[in-house]
């Protein structure tokens, strides 16, 4: 609640003084009341000793009285809020007991009324909040007060509005006070007498100031359009913390304070803008958007002059889709994607997630409110008719995929209904997603690759005082691992399919429901469920292979494909949209693959891989750390285009492959793009590269590059010290060398540190989720995995 | 350039008092700073703009008065004394602390009141201030105002004395209140036993403190003490307002945890380590190795309980106390507790079906009570008290 305002003001001052001309709420509480208030205070039978000094007069504490201010004057207020020249445009904040004033004072030129030339004049328009509103709170309405500021000094120039608007509030006090001197000329003696002593400073003010203004006010409220502006500025922050607003029905006012925004849909969620931006920079290409509203209204509500990204962005919205997939489809770039997002969530119209995809594991939110009368409880059955909201959350109690969950709960109706409903339970912040994370089991626990032991601020003092060697702790023993049986690698490849099973029809189910354009439309939205996503591969992983019939609608993607081969980037990060055009080109083709057929790919996948790590290493400057640390090496030069080329042809075979059976299903995801990348840039290398701008955390490109890079084993494992090459030898699997490559590969980019989760690992390295979960199987002695919650999703949960 | 970083507006950091001075309302002259440590810290210039703030119209005098303005934050508590002795009839004055513009004051604001009303009395008494100003010089009154500082800042607690009067001032932090204890919550201090000063807490604070151990909960250690339990709960919310202890909860080998996205940092920052290390070590001598205290961690998931894990990892075989160890993890973020709640769903049969059950009265669960509440409620363990409701066809689990 704190976050509401308790009060505008509109307060100028000029060569002639200074005034408040407008407040809302104006109607304080009446006199009787606060009369009472002061006596119950007391203890009518206490001796009432004057003579303690300390104390009486009893000091004011409060100056909030039933949710409205009280206790001040508004001439008194005028004074305060009337600042000195020198304060001027810079944040005004005063705190008074248990309120705090937010202020931006604006100076601006002024004309008066009989001659031309211009004065300056000062006004404040002030809000008053809670004191114990946070700082951030703070800055939001400072921030719309300099708003409100700027726009009324456009106005005033453009067509002097303000002293316009300001002559009519002058002139409605003026005609009042004129009444009321008539009427209470009685009064007056009573309230000077009040005013002057200590004692009753605290309630002197309700008594006769407060009755003139609260008629004035009301005809300023009439009259005046900026007075109804300023109204609906404070309505609008107490009810939804978004302020849509036309100042002279010229100048639009924008604002939202992000603290009441998500109070809408999440009673009780306090985001801060500090929070928001922590998890935009943690915004990674797989991440995706979760619309909180309808985005048929939301395309609705957004302004006419709004950026054609955004529209395009939500007119594409799906929560299937990683942000990758959007900017491909939307044809943006990343960065703009991720902004967009950003500005969404700021909006309070959309949240982050990892997007939907039947492998996510999700368990109930630990802030979740299950309580059985919770109005959520009503909501949800409102939405889904025949589920019951605890029912279904007591379905998240073991942390299993949405698959499992949908094969075997009460809750089923089909998937399309299960993803609808998890899509709500998210929006509503009652379910969180585990991830797993992998840490290598080093024994340099706590140390940076040279050797230094590191210490977070928390415990630097810690270690200041310790005396304990800590050193002698760091000798590793490993538990004698467990004999696993060697087996051929072409078949653990079905082995592993049981656990993520290939043929479940729920890999059919449309999630479509989630779709928001079109909801009635049958085959559209399948087409859009297959569309490009990592999310989709990352639980359809060893399927991708496997099985590939896909039902299709081709021509969609050709439009979309004519219209990207005008600026086909001849770079990789295009190639979610290359991938599409094989798509159109394969799609007739595409029949059933049976399983023998998955076998000899892998197998020959395998063979490939073994041959190419034995007869090549390819010079460093293709290697993935070259890319990252420069980004101008995308504007590669010819020669090295002319490499990838070699390299591309090199590995083909294997991406030939892939391509033909993958490229005509429709869901290819995005690391099968990446795939399917090495052939696009095949065919478009001879264009002139182009520099993509893409941030540094995307490191798509690098993920391209794994194919192309088969360096040597040695080499490889130069990433592990001795000690864990040695842990490493005790391990049976590191025997296999197609297995000890792939886990060289992935600790040397340090995927094995616990920051990253396996979706994450799938999507850059292009692995497939079977691959991973055999290659941590297998290593199991030295990998230790962890489940928990993504950081930067969890950021937007309520404070546990 | 690194506090710039770390002390922003809005950290909600404290921060030192940069300067005290007392302003008066000169009868002739206005507003004026009369004394102030250390000298020239808010300028002439600076004061003027400010100084209807400092010495402000009456109906706010009595008031704690904040103001924010050119990168200081303002504090002061303006008074007024009226009487014919004084020119014009009446003393205005008001003692000013002067803080950075990022720091939090909040806790400040009850030390500038008592402050402020310890020298009204002296005023009254013996016009002490005033006294000073006519005389211009104010020596004592600049030493009292460099001590308050300088004591404030390095002990946060000052006692000041005048002639015969004294006064103590401490600073006390201010927070929100803390959420009422429940009798299944374990109290358990936040650093060093030995530095808690006994002397400064109530009777029936130091008759429980020796059973505050990290393991015993609020109705054990009412048991244990002999002490009403409505008493351990409110000494132990006391002892949680000021941060001397905190509520983790209850260790049962039943309970499920699960890793936080901090677990993380135990394999980076190696002070974490070695007080991880010592911590869960069962004997001092023998210390258990940071691998396998991550692997224990890292096995703590939904739907495996602590004795899962123990039976899986035989913790005693790597030296390490798991109870210890699930403390120390509570106490630095890196797990969290999975509580299990029963959930009573209403159908409409429910009645005819559970009539037969043992207990008379069929109680209902609205999702508000985890199961270790129960457990304490009910005396059972809670292994008995999950059979009794698995019976119970109505009753759901939720695990969060």
């Amino acid at each position: 609640m704190e976050v509401n305002p308790l009060n505008i003001f509109f307060v100028k001052s000029d060569s002639k003084g200074d005034r408040l001309l407008f407040r809302y709420p104006y109607t304080t509480e009446n006199k009787d009341e606060s009369k009472q208030k002061k006596y119950g205070r007391h203890n009518p039978y206490a001796i009432n000793s004057t003579e303690d000094l300390l104390q009486n007069p009893q000091s004011q504490t409060s100056n909030i009285c039933k949710g409205q201010l009280s206790g001040f004057t508004d001439e008194m207020l005028s004074t305060l809020f009337a600042v000195k020249a020198e304060l001027c445009n810079r944040k005004f904040e005063l705190k008074v007991n248990d309120v705090r004033f937010v202020g931006h004072p604006t100076l601006l030129p002024y004309r008066t009324n009989k001659d031309d030339t211009a004065t300056m004049i000062l006004i404040n328009i002030v809000f008053a909040l809670q004191a114990s509103a946070s700082h951030s709170v703070v800055k939001c309405y400072y921030d719309l007060s300099k708003r409100l500021g700027k726009a009324l000094r456009h106005e005033e120039k453009r067509c002097s509005y303000l002293t316009e608007e300001m002559k009519i509030m002058l002139a409605a006090h003026d005609e009042v006070s004129v009444l009321d001197s008539e009427m209470k000329s009685d009064n007056d003696e009573d309230e000077d007498n009040l005013r002057h002593s200590v004692s009753s400073a605290t309630y002197s003010s309700e008594n006769g100031a407060d009755n003139t203004p609260k008629s004035a006010f009301h005809l300023i409220l009439q009259r005046s359009s900026l007075a109804r502006s300023m109204k609906s500025v404070f309505e609008e922050l107490s009810s939804t913390g978004i302020v849509q607003c036309r100042i002279n029905k010229w100048v639009l006012l924008s604002f939202c304070l992000p603290h009441k925004a998500h109070q809408i849909h999440n009673r009780g969620l306090i985001i801060e803008p500090e929070t928001i931006d922590k998890c935009l920079q943690k915004l990674r290409p797989y991440h995706g958007i979760l619309l909180m509203v309808n985005p048929n209204e939301l395309l609705g509500s957004i302004p006419l002059d709004s950026s054609s990204a955004l529209l395009r962005l939500i007119k594409l919205y799906s929560p299937l889709k990683s942000l990758q997939t959007l900017a491909i489809e939307a044809d943006l770039t990343l960065k703009q994607v991720s902004q967009l997002t950003g500005h969404l969530v700021y909006w309070a119209k959309a949240t982050v997630i990892y997007p939907l995809c039947e492998s996510n594991v999700y368990v109930v939110a630990p802030g979740a409110n299950v309580h059985i009368h919770s109005p959520l409880v009503e909501e949800f059955a409102k939405e889904f008719p025949t589920l019951c909201l605890l029912q279904m959350l007591s379905e998240f109690s073991l942390p299993a995929p949405l698959w499992y969950v949908s094969r075997n709960g009460s809750g089923g109706g089909g998937g399309g209904r299960l993803a609808r409903c998890v899509a709500w339970l998210l929006r509503r912040r009652l379910l969180l997603q585990l991830h797993t994370y992998v840490q290598f089991n080093s024994p340099h626990w706590g140390r940076d690759p040279e050797g230094k032991e590191y210490y977070c601020e928390k415990h630097d003092i810690f270690n200041q005082s310790c005396s304990v060697s800590f050193s002698s702790l760091n000798q590793m023993q490993l538990n004698v691992p467990e004999p696993v049986e060697p087996r051929e690698t072409i078949n653990t490849f079905p082995d592993s399919d049981e656990d993520y099973p290939t043929e479940n029809n729920l890999n059919q189910t449309d999630f479509s429901h989630t779709k928001p354009i079109v909801i009635e439309s049958e085959h559209i939205k399948y087409d859009k469920f297959r569309e490009t996503d990592s999310a989709n591969h990352s639980f359809d992983d060893g399927i991708d292979v496997v099985d590939g019939i896909k039902p299709t609608n081709g021509c969609d993607y050709e439009t979309k494909a004519d219209k990207v081969q005008k600026k086909i980037q001849g770079n990789s990060v295009d190639s979610g949209i290359s991938s599409n055009m094989n798509g159109t080109n394969n799609h007739n083709g595409n029949g059933e693959i049976i399983e023998n057929g998955h076998t000899d790919i892998v197998k020959t996948e395998l063979s490939i891989d073994k041959t190419d790590s034995d007869k090549k290493s390819l010079p460093s400057r293709l290697s993935d750390i070259s890319l990252k640390d420069s980004e101008t090496t995308l504007n590669k030069d010819t020669s090295s285009d002319e490499d990838k080329f070699e390299s591309d042809q090199d590995i083909s075979p294997r991406i030939k492959m892939n391509g033909m059976m993958n490229g005509g299903e429709k869901k290819n995801g995005v690391s099968l793009n990446l795939k399917l990348q090495s052939e696009m840039s095949m065919d478009f290398s001879f264009q002139p590269p182009t520099v993509w701008n893409v941030p540094a955390s995307c490191d798509v490109i690098d993920a391209c590059r794994i194919p192309n890079e088969p360096p040597t084993t040695e080499s490889l494992l130069d990433t592990f010290t001795a000690e864990e090459r040695a842990a490493l030898a005790t391990v049976p699997a590191s025997k296999n060398t197609d297995d000890l490559l792939l886990l060289a590969q992935l600790h040397k980019k340090g995927y094995f540190r616990g920051e990253q989760h396996l979706e994450e690992i799938m999507f850059m390295e292009n692995v497939s989720r079977s691959q991973l979960m055999q290659l941590l199987d297998k290593f199991k002695d030295v990998l230790i995995t962890f489940e928990t919650e993504d950081p930067a999703v969890a950021m937007l949960y309520p404070y546990q | 350039m690194d506090g710039k970083v770390k002390y922003y507006e809005g950290c909600g950091q404290e921060g030192p008092i940069r300067c005290i001075f007392l302003c008066e309302f000169h009868p002739t002259a206005g507003p004026k700073i009369t004394c102030q440590v250390p000298e020239n810290y808010i300028s002439k210039d600076i004061f003027d703009t400010v100084s209807h703030y400092i010495i402000p119209k009456v109906q706010l005098q009595r008031c704690t008065l904040t103001v924010t303005l050119l990168g200081s934050k303002i504090l002061g508590f303006p008074v007024r004394i009226d009487n014919k002795k004084y020119a014009r009839n009446a003393y205005y004055f008001n003692l000013c602390f002067v803080c950075d513009a990022w720091a939090r004051t909040v806790h400040l604001e009850p030390l500038v009141k008592k402050l402020t009303e310890y020298l009204l009395s002296m005023e009254l008494e013996t016009e002490w201030l005033s006294k000073q100003s006519i005389s211009g010089e104010a020596k004592a009154l600049g030493g009292l105002m460099r001590q308050v500082m300088q004591d404030i800042n390095s002990r946060r607690m000052c006692t000041l004395t005048v002639g015969t009067t004294t006064t103590h001032l401490t600073v006390v932090r201010v927070n929100s209140d803390p959420t009422p204890v429940k009798d299944h919550q374990v109290p358990v201090f936040l650093y060093s036993r030995h530095s808690f000063v006994a002397d400064q807490w109530d009777l029936t604070t130091n008759q429980i403190l020796p059973y505050i151990d990290g393991f015993n909960h609020v109705s054990k250690i009412a048991a244990l003490t002999d002490v009403e339990i409505s008493l351990v709960r409110a000494c132990v919310q006391n002892l949680v307002y000021y941060g001397v202890v905190t509520l983790v909860p209850i260790f049962q080998y039943c309970a499920v945890y699960s890793a936080t996205p901090k677990l993380r940092q135990l394999t980076r920052c190696a002070g974490l380590q070695r007080q991880c290390v010592e911590f869960c070590a069962r004997t001092p001598r023998q210390l258990p190795k940071v691998s396998d205290i991550f692997r224990m961690y890292a096995g703590m998931s939904y739907g495996s309980t602590i004795r899962d894990l123990c039976r899986r990892m035989k913790p005693q075989e790597l030296a390490i106390n798991e109870r210890k160890l699930v403390l120390f993890g509570v106490l630095e973020g890196l797990i969290r507790r999975v509580y299990k709640f029963p959930i009573t769903l209403h159908n409409d049969d429910s009645a005819s079906i559970i009539s037969d059950h043992s207990q008379p009265l069929v109680r209902t669960y609205n999702g508000l009570v985890c199961l270790d509440e129960l457990c304490c409620q009910s005396g059972l363990s809670a292994l008995q008290i999950e059979e009794q409701l698995e019976r119970d066809s109505n009753v759901i689990f939720i695990v969060k």
